[in-house]
């Protein structure tokens, strides 16, 4: 009852915070798919290179959030940017690579080599493949890589709060050092609607984004 | 014209072994002509047809079109010069049915209007209803429609020569005649250089202008269909045309090649018995055929029927069940005259008029002439 009244008092904060996170973790990912898929699609040439990239971005997801966000702080500082959005943004790019270049990756791989052929022997030029065969039949699954990358973006920009990123983790680190369990609350309800609403609209985006010829029958 | 130089393709396994798929090929397909490329399974058809548009790069040989060395033509160029039909099929599912065939006609940046008649002429041709496919996505259609898809996107931009891998492999029989005939149809009407691969005897006999037969990457045999039913250059071949080598060739060889030309030998229905009579004494003929009204032959009258008779041809003559023209092939008219009882036939030329007949014993001679050849 009393959280319930906290947030309905609270709600201009709430929203705000709110667009806090959805802003850092869009600022974030966008640059992601723009990088990762290129890069998924660009390792598929070379099996060795696959290898090493997709380790290396592995290696990257596994380090604490905190730990970069300690790197950042020196690296950053001298222009000004040490703490705030701007280390977050960065770390949750990083972060946002695995899940994409790894779907992209096994997308693009899993495309029927039939077709490549047919579209070589077409006459078709590289860019053309990917344009009218590859991608738009790899398009769900590099999709759900990014809907891995923003749940776990929502999660991370939470920690983000303790370098001043804002977000709806300020309610969680403030509950947390003033013991106060109505913010606590509050902020993990709210990052929780995040996660679940972020999750529907991109398995929306999925579903209409996935080429007719290949949506699976309704029954 | 596509000529192969020592084509040879030596493919390593990963145990190190080495597996020869083409062999030294020499070949010349003239321009114009279908050349079907037919043998047992992994004898290296495929193979050699991707060695022409540099799908597979070969280990040692040149190709040549028109003269021209393909490593010297720029590989987009050369593929979107060669139509090319994939074994597997490999239609984009993403795209329907109408753009898949549209594909290459929009890459060469052709008006939207120019795209869409071609589609639609194409899927008519391959017997698919545009009405009823060209919006549906490949996974829609059976295997079948979806080779003939195949076939049309192959066909959509005009190429001047075509590649292809069995692609009417999956065509149930009654659609692959139709399409066949169909294709045939065209061929004759737009005149291409065509690399065919089947594994199907009858198909490359009805098909080829000339077949090469394949064995373990090796050239056994390059010739026309009926020098290689008639005289096989050894054993593989022999037994790879089949038993009834014989029957297959009546379908290489045409009516022009065995009928008896006799193109006097007929009366006009409102002639007169006595006239009938007369041509048969004096040209000694055991029958004459009597033209129809619109100078078709419509029945015949032998010299027993008419015997003391008078009136008109008309009312005393026996129908006739099927008339051959000149192109008609032996295995057709033979298998009519098997089917309406008879041991001959009428032969036409194309604009339909009278030309002589067909009978067994003419087949048979024709047949014996052509082994010898
Ligand atoms: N990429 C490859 N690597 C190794 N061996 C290959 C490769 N492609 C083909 N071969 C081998 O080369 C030989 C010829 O293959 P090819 O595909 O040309 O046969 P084919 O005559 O088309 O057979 P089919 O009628 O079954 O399609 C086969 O023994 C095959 O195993
Ligand atoms: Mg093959």
């Amino acid at each position: 009852m009393e959280i319930i009244h906290y947030m309905a008092s609270n709600m201009d904060l709430i929203l705000q915070k709110t667009w806090e996170h959805i802003f850092i973790i869009s600022i974030a990912i966008i640059p992601a798919i723009f990088t990762a898929v290129p890069i998924g699609i660009a390792i598929t040439a070379n099996d060795d290179h696959a290898k090493k990239v997709i380790t290396t971005a592995s290696v990257i997801l596994t380090i604490p959030s905190l730990a970069i966000f300690g790197i950042l702080i020196p690296v950053l500082s001298p222009f000004g940017y040490g703490i705030g959005e701007v280390p977050a943004i960065i770390a949750l790019y990083f972060y946002s690579q695995l899940p994409i270049l790894r779907n992209t990756y096994t997308a693009i791989k899993n495309v029927d080599p039939a077709l490549r052929e047919a579209a070589n022997g077409m006459g078709m030029t590289l860019m053309q493949r990917l344009i009218y065969a590859e991608i738009p039949l790899a398009t769900p699954v590099i999709l759900a890589g990014v809907r891995t990358a923003v749940v776990v973006n929502i999660s991370i920009a939470t920690i983000a709060s303790y370098i001043g990123a804002g977000g709806l983790g300020d309610f969680i680190a403030r509950g947390i050092s003033q013991t106060d369990k109505r913010q606590l609350v509050a902020g993990i309800i709210g990052v929780s609607i995040l996660a679940i609403c972020s999750d529907m609209f991109l398995a929306y985006l999925q579903k209409i984004l996935t080429p007719k010829g290949i949506r699976e029958e309704k029954r | 014209m596509i000529k192969l130089q020592d084509l040879t393709k030596v493919f390593q396994t990963p145990e190190g072994t080495d597996i020869v798929a083409a062999d030294k090929i020499n070949m010349e397909v003239e321009t114009g002509e279908i050349c079907i490329l037919i043998g047992p399974s992994g004898c290296g058809k495929t193979t050699t047809l991707k060695m022409v548009n540099r799908l597979i790069q070969p280990t040692s040989g040149k190709i040549y079109i028109n003269g021209k060395d393909v490593t010297q033509i720029d590989t987009i160029e050369l593929r979107r010069q060669l139509g090319y039909v994939i074994q597997q099929i490999g239609l984009f599912p993403n795209l329907t049915i109408k753009e898949n065939v549209g594909l290459v006609p929009k890459l060469l940046k052709w008006d939207k209007k120019r795209i869409n008649d071609r589609t639609v002429e194409l899927l008519e041709m391959m017997a698919l209803d545009p009405a009823v496919f060209a919006d549906r996505y490949p996974r829609q259609l059976s295997g079948g429609q979806q080779q003939r898809v195949g076939v049309a996107r192959a066909l959509a931009a005009d190429p001047e020569a075509l590649l292809m891998d069995e692609p009417f492999g999956a065509v149930d029989p009654i659609n692959r005649a139709v399409i066949q005939d169909e294709f045939l149809k065209m061929q004759r009407k737009l005149k291409k250089t065509i690399l065919f691969v089947s594994h199907d005897i009858d198909e490359a006999v009805k098909m080829g202008d000339k077949i090469a037969i394949f064995k373990d990457g090796v050239l056994e045999q390059y010739d026309t269909p009926a020098r290689i039913l008639g005289n096989p250059a050894n054993d593989f071949v022999d037994a790879f045309v089949g038993a009834d080598s014989a029957i297959k060739r009546l379908g290489v060889l045409n009516c022009e090649d065995a009928y008896f030309h006799e193109p006097e030998g007929f009366v006009t229905r409102n002639e007169t018995v006595g006239k009938a009579r007369e041509l048969m004494a004096q040209k000694s003929y055991s029958r004459v055929v009597v033209l129809g009204k619109n100078g078709n032959p419509k029945g015949y009258i032998t010299k027993s029927d008419i015997e003391g008779k008078d009136g008109k041809v008309n009312d005393h003559h026996h129908p006739i069940h099927y008339i051959a023209d000149l192109k008609t092939d032996c295995r057709t008219a033979l298998s009519k005259m098997l089917d309406n009882e008879t041991t001959w036939l009428p032969v036409v030329d194309e604009s339909g008029t009278y030309q002589g007949y067909i009978n067994q014993m003419g087949i048979t001679h024709a047949l014996g002439r052509t082994k010898r050849a």
